[in-house]
């Protein structure tokens, strides 16, 4: 089943036209990554799909067509991250349970857990507004998480984690979104993070350039994309004829040049 | 720690989130020698104002103010219609290059690039580094550029600061500093692949050089190999 469905999407800014006749669907539950380079319009693709920015294009988020009149019901569906998210409230635990009309007890103590297994219990009473980028992130996705969000969107959004916390973050948003069947889709420049994905759509040129799994996208030779290192150093070192095939893992390589 | 800023040169920080990056940098302080470059710094709402604003604010007598803001933006290949855009509108790597630019007008000494570089794909984020090694050649600046990953950069830089626990644990030139591979990797810190590559490739017993880019390391591979 789709979760979203954008056909034939059309859209240009004051001086620059930036989609033109794109026809995205994605189906529930599934982690897809869009990337291209700086400035094709990954961003505005998000918010389009999103619903957050309304355009007379032709999208349906969970079986509803967007328009201006029923935003508030289509984005309450799901959730928006960004690398810098804006809160208003007093507090973290407050920020977190926002959009909340009562406030049990279990609830408090749900994001209490859940600050915990990320190890910031101690930022509870915290202002929202005074945390470091990281932080700011990491209770952006809880409030995702706990808002029962049906599609959570990421536009660059973890990209001030340390490198190691981010894969065991985005690791755990997939094992979350395949236990609770919620929708991924992220922006990203960051090509271990496609690894991650179901599916990796790639812009260029106002159009879906490519469309496919992680194992298509880095033997695709049209798609000018930095591979992993272990990736580059295998293909450099078959040119030099000093290996036979590509190895994902440098220990493989170090064993076959020493063979 | 005593940066000697007479011989110019790109220096790397790395660290885990939390070592104590954000405060080595704000030891720094705002000022006309130096100019940190990350979202802090945005201070106008029009895109214009804010390449202006530090310029501005410390009162700088550039008679060919506008000749030298043509320049930069030429530089930095920066669309000039965003000019009069708002910065949220732009795009975060749009906004990451307005962001030097307002640094970049005042001409200071020494430039912090702190943890900017993520916002930027791949092709641009090179051309960012390239940019740092043209201002410390041409420009005679010394770079300070704060990342998270050392992989991207660590091909560009001359020298390397690793904190962790919010102290220096160890800064000098980049070679030298992981000769302590096994105690950073204690802490924890993430290496360099290529370093670690080279590690381990010596472990079994091939004698390649110390080198910091991919095609440097196949030649030294294939001397010794073949």
């Amino acid at each position: 089943m789709n979760i979203i469905e954008a056909h034939n999407i059309n859209y240009s800014t004051s001086n620059k036209v930036l989609f033109k006749d794109i026809t995205i669907d994605i189906e529930k539950g599934s982690y897809v990554s869009i990337i291209g380079e700086n400035g094709v319009g990954k961003t505005t693709l998000l918010r389009l799909l999103s619903g957050s920015l309304i355009s007379d294009n032709n999208i349906k988020i969970d079986g509803i067509q967007v328009n201006k009149f029923n935003v508030d019901e289509i984005t309450k569906k799901s959730a928006f991250i960004t690398s810098y998210n804006e809160f208003f409230s007093k507090t973290v635990l407050s920020e977190i349970l926002q959009d909340r009309k009562s406030v049990s007890s279990f609830d408090i103590n749900k994001v209490k857990k859940m600050l915990d297994e990320f190890n910031l219990l101690y930022l509870e009473n915290y202002s929202p507004q005074k945390l470091s980028y990281a932080e700011n992130q990491i209770v952006a996705l809880i409030k995702a998480i706990l808002k029962e969000s049906k599609i959570i969107f990421l536009d660059n959004a973890f990209s001030k984690l340390d490198f190691d916390k981010r894969y065991e973050l985005l690791n755990y948003i997939k094992k979350i979104s395949k236990q609770k069947d919620i929708t991924i889709v992220s922006t990203t420049n960051d090509v271990k993070e496609l690894a991650l994905s179901d599916r990796i759509i790639y812009i260029n040129n106002k159009k879906v350039f490519f469309d496919g799994n992680y194992d298509e996208l880095i033997t695709n030779e049209d798609i000018n994309i930095k591979l992993p290192w272990e990736i580059e150093v295998s293909d450099k070192l078959i040119m030099y004829e000093l290996l036979d095939k590509r190895y994902d893992n440098m220990d493989d390589i170090i064993g076959e040049l020493c063979k | 720690m005593q940066i000697d800023n007479n011989e110019k040169k790109i220096i790397g920080v790395c660290g885990n989130s939390g070592s104590g990056k954000t405060t080595f940098v704000n030891g720094f302080g705002e000022g006309r020698k130096v100019g940190i470059i990350n979202y802090d710094i945005i201070k106008k709402n029009i895109v214009e104002e804010q390449i202006e604003y530090y310029v501005k604010k410390y009162k700088y007598r550039l008679k060919e103010l506008e000749a030298r803001k043509e320049e930069i933006i030429k530089m930095l290949d920066i669309d000039i219609n965003i000019l009069n855009k708002s910065v949220y509108e732009i795009s975060e790597s749009e906004l990451s290059k307005v962001l030097i630019a307002s640094v970049l007008l005042c001409n200071p000494d020494i430039i912090i690039f702190d943890e900017m570089l993520d916002s930027f794909d791949t092709i641009n984020k090179v051309k960012i580094l390239k940019l740092f090694i043209k201002l410390k050649k041409f420009f005679n600046k010394t770079i300070i550029i704060v990342s998270s990953n050392i992989d991207d950069i660590y091909e560009f830089i001359d020298e390397l600061i690793v904190i962790d626990d919010g102290k220096i644990l160890y800064y000098g030139d980049k070679y030298k500093v992981y000769n302590n591979y096994d105690k950073i990797k204690e802490n924890n810190i993430r290496i360099p692949s290529i370093v670690t590559f080279i590690k381990k490739i010596k472990d079994k017993g091939i004698n390649v050089d110390e080198v910091d880019s991919i095609n440097e390391l196949i030649k030294t591979i294939y001397r010794e190999i073949r």
